[in-house]
């Protein structure tokens, strides 16, 4: 009987699981996780603890979060100014396990001739897209109207439901100023049941042949607009809030717009993550700790995503050819900043196009081919497919259901 | 020579209840599993200590569940904390991988939204930080103990009335 008895003991040692406690911790949010801190001593180092570390990203990986429920890739390609062999802008379905395959998806009739599209910020919010026309097909490059530049549209490609949203009266109030049109978010505001665009314009003075008049306007001030599908107006919403990094992409979760944004102070600029609520049209700034990067290198690139359901930053430090992770524990808390994911060197990758589902990571590589990286395997593999300039990878959930009101 | 030409193990809970298993669920268990393959002689009966009847009836429920193809259906919901702690080390002590997973993230699940004190309570911790370390650390963690769902924690209670 003691024989058997320590044959056990032996065999329970080995167990890969010893600490049923530090698994359970393993499982938990990250805002539980830093609150149990202060449970004792060795459970505020767990950060420190690799093993540990290591069971806490599996499991934050393969959770199934609800983001993903029914949704499906989506690649979308923007490149207008490349020589016109093909199109400046489309859109595909991605699937297959190594998606390798692709289905094109047809840009909306909304003029009775065919249009190319830019999906604003690249995200799907209830499946529908905020969408900016770019010019009729073959005339891409031979500028338009500036009365025509931020004409946008609501669109949802499973019902093919489109709504051409108004221009809006503030870009072109001066005939002395020229707009540039910023778009910052799309999303939906559930306590209204509205759907919301919000875009920042800046205004140079038109230089029209010798007009000199333009400059006793003097100094024409930035605004921000905001669009509500309810009302079908723009507005000017009076706020001082940080812009989005020149070509970044946003990201959308649940009412709330989120940006990387640049506000500059004394002898600096700062860079914010800056999350918008739609409901209340208020902002939230969180700053990056000072010790996010301690890797050296002088070029760094920010790349804001959703990783597994969490707001996350990809840090792209192009020197050395990696690419940091940090997922953000709560909103407007620069404290809960945590670096997740160490990824790289990998030398031919030239930047991150997007996050699939469960750890996928896509990037567009030197020689535009696109590749996936899995967190979990760590392994990276072509999709067959090219990419110029600009791609993004969506997530989109399709739905049937009417937006518009009758 | 372990027999085998029985399908069925007999185990014996801690409350003394035997438990005919098939070998497949018996399997399941590593820590019994090194049992039968340790023994020389055939096995009667296998004492399967700090496991009780009714955590029994849980793991078969759970086995039958998942040869089915359905241990998602599995719930635990009628247990209460405790209930779920003490099955959850009956689960660790037969080292059963798959049950354990659903169990710790069930247990994470319960605790997501509790306080330092509950926590320190439920696994029997004590506090080794000295008072002035804790205030730090709870200082530098503020942000966690704040939302409207989270429990608040019993000291500080106290000191807002």
């Amino acid at each position: 009987m003691d024989k058997l008895l320590a044959a056990t003991t032996k065999k329970v040692s080995n167990h890969i699981y010893d600490d049923p406690a530090f698994v359970i911790l393993s499982k938990l949010p990250l805002k539980s996780l830093i609150r149990f801190r202060c449970v004792r001593k060795s459970w505020s180092v767990l950060f420190q603890n690799s093993y540990f570390m290591d069971m806490f990203r599996r499991n934050f990986l393969s959770k199934d979060h609800s983001y993903y429920n029914d949704t499906s890739l989506l690649l979308y390609h923007f490149a207008p100014w490349d020589d016109g062999n093909y199109e400046p802008s489309a859109l595909y379905s991605l699937f297959g396990e190594r998606f390798e395959k692709t289905v094109k998806i047809d840009w909306p009739n909304l003029y009775q001739v065919p249009y190319y599209f830019n999906i604003y910020g690249s995200v799907s919010v209830n499946g529908i897209f905020c969408i900016e026309d770019i010019g009729r097909v073959g005339s891409i490059g031979q500028g338009c109207n500036i009365e025509e530049l931020g004409r946008i549209a609501l669109w949802n490609p499973a019902t093919d439901e489109c709504k051409v949203i108004p221009p809006s009266p503030f870009p072109f109030e001066s005939p002395c100023w020229d707009p540039l049109i910023e778009f910052h978010g799309f999303g939906y505001c559930q306590g209204s049941d509205d759907y919301k665009v919000i875009r920042h314009l800046t205004f140079f003075p038109r230089t029209d042949g010798d007009r000199e008049e333009t400059w006793k306007d003097g100094y024409h001030e930035s605004l921000w607009e905001i669009y509500c599908l309810k009302y079908n107006s723009w507005r000017k919403l009076d706020l001082d809030m940080p812009t989005q990094f020149a070509g970044g992409a946003g990201v959308y979760t649940d009412g709330v717009c989120h940006w990387w944004g640049e506000s500059e102070s004394q002898n600096d600029v700062e860079v914010y993550l800056v999350s918008f609520y739609l409901n209340n049209e208020t902002f939230v700034k969180t700053s990056i700790p000072s010790n996010m990067d301690y890797i050296d290198s002088a070029i760094v690139f920010r790349h804001l995503n959703i990783l597994n359901g969490s707001i996350g930053l990809i840090s792209n430090y192009a020197e050395t050819g990696t690419f940091h992770i940090s997922i953000l524990g709560e909103v407007g808390i620069k404290e809960s900043w945590i670096k997740l994911f160490i990824v790289g060197p990998l030398p031919c990758v030239e930047h991150p196009i997007g996050i699939g589902k469960k750890g996928d990571i896509f990037f567009r590589k030197k020689d535009n081919e696109l590749v996936w990286f899995n967190l979990n395997t760590q392994k990276i593999e072509e999709i067959g497919f090219k990419g110029d300039s600009y791609c993004q990878i969506l997530i989109y959930k399709e739905s049937f259901l009417p937006f518009l009101k009758e | 020579m372990a027999s085998s030409s029985s399908n069925l193990i007999s185990l014996k809970t801690s409350d003394g209840t035997v438990f005919k298993v098939e070998r497949a669920l018996a399997k399941t268990m590593k820590t019994v599993q090194a049992i039968i393959e340790e023994a020389d002689a055939n096995i009667y009966m296998i004492p399967i200590h700090n496991v009780f009847s009714h955590h029994m009836d849980m793991i078969i429920d759970y086995y039958k569940l998942s040869v089915a193809g359905k241990s998602k259906e599995f719930s635990v919901e009628k247990l209460d904390n405790d209930e779920l702690k003490d099955f959850l080390l009956a689960v660790h002590y037969l080292n059963m991988e798959d049950l354990f997973e659903v169990l710790t993230q069930a247990v994470a699940d319960r605790l997501e939204k509790k306080s330092v004190g509950y926590v320190r309570k439920y696994f029997g911790i004590e506090n080794d930080f000295t008072p002035e370390e804790y205030a730090a650390i709870r200082k530098k963690n503020d942000w966690a103990f704040k939302g409207d769902d989270i429990e608040p924690e019993e000291d500080e209670e106290k000191q807002e009335e």
